[in-house]
């Protein structure tokens, strides 16, 4: 079948039982790939009521039909699971040639479940699949173990894993392949849950496609134009810094203001100008690699790839800290231990306000001074976060669950969309995140309902909440679809922040098939409503489709967005708009017609 | 006479060339298939590439028992004869570039001849940061 391997493999951890499924090319229509196969395989592998931690969660990888193909920001594969952190769906994705490897070696999706008694690697050479102890690895971080496996396993292997925040089951570690992170939600502690420390694969197949002329045409015809992007190919992420803070949208100190007055210490300018060592690029990357090595300025200088714009809002902005060096730093020690920076930049930015507002000090945190701007203290929460040690074991379980614990009011400004602390894109400047984040399966992502498309609308009509929960809607389709082909975000600049034709076709050039635009739409209506049915499986329900208090009740206190907010009457009205559109019924939950129509019948709840 | 050049200072080692060669004369994408090899040093974004220099006095020529390499002069190049080939992999022995390589799908050795030595390099076209282009030396 063209731009598929074929085949999804399953591997049980518990009984080391390991079988291969193949799939028809109706299947493949339907549920396209990547994030489509997996919340399929999610919802019949893992029964309502499991534990994120448990044997019977499901660890899944996945690639799509543009994995391994020269289709513009194709360097990509995604982890689905039940999340720790929110109890609900997750799924995230991670650049590099992980993907293309595994779909090399003849299989388009692995479905790990079970438990393994001891540490292993799952190793996929090319047909053989073997499960390999590999206790002198636990404990290692991401880097050591690549290098372990590199020299064990021999040259030319992808390895995805986890880093002691996963080991220790930390609820906000991530999975690490390269220096890239798939790095929302816990994946990395569903990996150490399972002992699963690695995955590694060699892949030496080929990946075929319809129309090989087509897509090479294709590919060199549109190359100029994601070079032309604004921002990305010269600076990278780090050129939102200084876009986003300009429209008022840039969490800063744990969200109580979004503009900072000290934008001008973390830019990409002075990134570029203070830190640069080189660019670097994902696998395939059409726009010349997006992303940058840099270097700290001190005695030891540390080296890492980014800081992407998350992890400068995370660890800066939101926490006060302007100082470069140690950003970096930090960012290359939460990739070592494995923990997503964005959780981890908002769990200490929201230890800072509890700080500030006198609900902790120094006695709960053991002599940790957590006051905002003091950076020192972000390595030394890396290392006892990722070990779980004395105050780090706390800050490991994320806003949420700290919140509830600290009490005392301290959940006013706890900002996180059921338990997932949102990015680094405002719910109040931006309408259509306060919608998408409210009802995103993962919780507070970017990467659902997508922010691109209104940061292009000036501030009048970001005011009103018309037409936003259908931009809500439109972007989340393509994030879907996105996710299961699966590409880059940031093919939006040239292809469009929806679904739109020429999605389909580069999907028909590489399979053979004749979907349209429509037949697109109904798969990200599809995926949708997969995920949606697998979080309300689980209890969700209209009351769980909110936003932080802090983003309904106050408004942006200063710049470019002062006065926005997402008023609570607002974002019912939103959530009644979408939830039409969706086919929902008035409490948020799938209805037996929507899912009829999307022939999902076999799934009802 | 020509040969591919590679500059380590642009190369962000996104493997395009690697995918746009396989497809091109293999009509699969597969960089393990392709002419040239972008390899990785390390971690932080350092490459060096494995592509033929079309030397007229080349090893690879004179090490190959069967004839089945040979230089072209009205070209420029190094060419390949591929039913000549068994498959013997003693001018990978005797290449100081490493830049002959071989697939367990196939008998033969695969390398980079320039495009068979025509004017269109279709890994130069595709390079996002024009890491690669095509030097003339004196033969």
């Amino acid at each position: 079948m063209n731009g598929y391997a074929g085949r999804i493999t399953h591997v049980n951890l518990s009984s080391g039982k390991i079988r291969h499924e193949t799939f028809t090319e109706d299947f493949a229509k339907k549920y396209l790939g990547g994030n489509g196969f997996a919340v399929r395989a999610l919802l019949e592998e893992v029964p309502a009521g499991a534990d994120p931690l448990g044997d019977e969660n499901a660890f899944i990888i996945c690639t799509g039909p543009l994995n391994g193909t020269l289709a513009h920001g194709s360097g990509r594969a995604g982890i689905v699971t039940r999340s720790p952190l929110t109890g609900y769906f997750m799924d995230s994705y991670f650049g590099g040639d992980f993907g293309s490897r595994l779909k090399q070696s003849g299989r388009d999706m692995v479905v790990v479940t079970g438990k393994s008694s001891r540490p292993v690697v799952l190793f996929f050479d090319d047909e053989d699949v073997s499960i390999i102890p590999c206790g002198d690895l636990w404990g290692k971080t991401t880097k050591e173990t690549q290098d372990l496996l590199v020299h064990r396993l021999g040259k030319g292997i992808s390895t995805l894993c986890c880093g002691p925040a996963g080991e220790n089951m930390v609820s906000m570690a991530c999975c690490i392949c390269g220096t890239r992170a798939a790095g929302r939600g816990g994946t990395g502690a569903v990996m150490g849950s399972k002992n699963l420390k690695a995955v590694s694969v060699r892949g030496s197949g080929d990946i075929r496609v319809a129309d090989m002329n087509g897509l090479l045409r294709f590919y060199v015809e549109r190359k100029d134009q994601f070079l032309g992007l604004k921002g990305f190919p010269d600076k990278g992420t780090p050129f939102l810094v200084e876009a986003i803070n300009t429209v008022g949208g840039m969490g800063t100190r744990n969200w109580q203001q979004e503009t900072w007055e000290k934008v001008d210490r973390i830019s990409a300018e002075r990134i570029l100008k203070e830190h640069f060592v080189r660019n670097a690029a994902c696998f395939a990357c059409n726009m010349g690699g997006c992303t940058r090595v840099v270097s700290s300025r001190k005695s030891s200088p540390v080296m890492t790839e980014g800081p992407e714009y998350e992890t400068l809002y995370a660890l800066g902005s939101n926490c006060d800290v302007d100082d470069l060096d140690i950003i970096i730093e930090t960012d290359r020690l939460c990739d070592d231990y494995g923990i997503d920076t964005i959780s981890f930049g908002s769990s200490l930015a929201f230890l800072m306000e509890c700080f500030q507002r006198g609900l902790l000090s120094t006695k709960d945190t053991g002599g940790l001074d957590l006051s905002f701007g003091r950076g020192e203290i972000l390595p030394i929460c890396a290392h006892l976060v990722a070990k779980k040690e004395g105050f780090g074991d706390f800050i490991a379980r994320g806003v949420e669950a700290m919140a509830r614990e600290i009490a005392q009011g301290a959940d006013r400004f706890a900002c996180h969309i059921r338990g997932l602390e949102p990015p680094g894109h405002s719910a109040r400047a931006l309408k259509t995140m306060g919608i998408g984040y409210a009802v995103s399966p993962r919780g507070g992502t970017h990467h659902d309902s997508r922010p691109s498309l209104e940061y292009r609308l000036d501030r009048e009509k970001r005011l009103n909440i018309q037409g936003k929960a259908k931009m809500a809607y439109d972007t989340a389709n393509w994030s879907a679809v996105r996710d299961s082909l699966i590409v880059c975000s940031f093919c939006e600049g040239v292809f469009g922040f929806a679904l739109s034709q020429e999605h389909a076709d580069q999907i028909n050039r590489t399979t053979g098939w004749d979907l349209t635009l429509e037949d697109l739409v109904q798969v990200g209506c599809r995926i949708h409503m997969m995920e949606r049915l697998f979080n309300c499986r689980e209890g969700l329900r209209r009351s769980d489709d909110r936003l932080p208090p802090r983003f309904l009740h106050e408004e942006i206190p200063s710049g470019n967005s002062k006065g926005l907010r997402t008023k609570p009457q607002e974002l019912q009205q939103m959530l009644n708009e979408y939830y039409e559109l969706r086919g929902w019924d008035s409490d948020g939950v799938p209805t037996k017609n929507a899912l009829s129509a999307l022939g999902l019948d076999d799934l009802m709840l | 006479m020509r040969y591919l050049a590679f500059d380590k200072e642009k190369c962000v080692g996104c493997q395009i060339c690697q995918l746009v060669c396989s497809g091109t004369w293999q009509k699969v994408f597969n960089p393990l298939k392709a002419n040239l090899r972008i390899e990785s040093l390390g971690w932080y974004g350092e490459f060096r590439a494995h592509i033929c220099r079309q030397e007229y006095d080349a090893d690879c020529v004179r090490a190959c028992p069967t004839g089945a390499l040979y230089v072209d002069e009205e070209r420029g190049v190094v060419r390949f004869h591929r039913r000549r080939c068994d498959g013997c992999r003693l001018c990978m022995d005797a290449c100081p570039y490493e830049a002959i390589f071989v697939h367990p799908d196939y008998e033969y050795i695969f390398r980079c001849d320039l495009c068979g030595g025509g004017k269109v390099q279709k890994c130069v076209e595709a390079c996002p940061r024009q890491a690669l282009s095509v030097e003339e030396v004196g033969a």
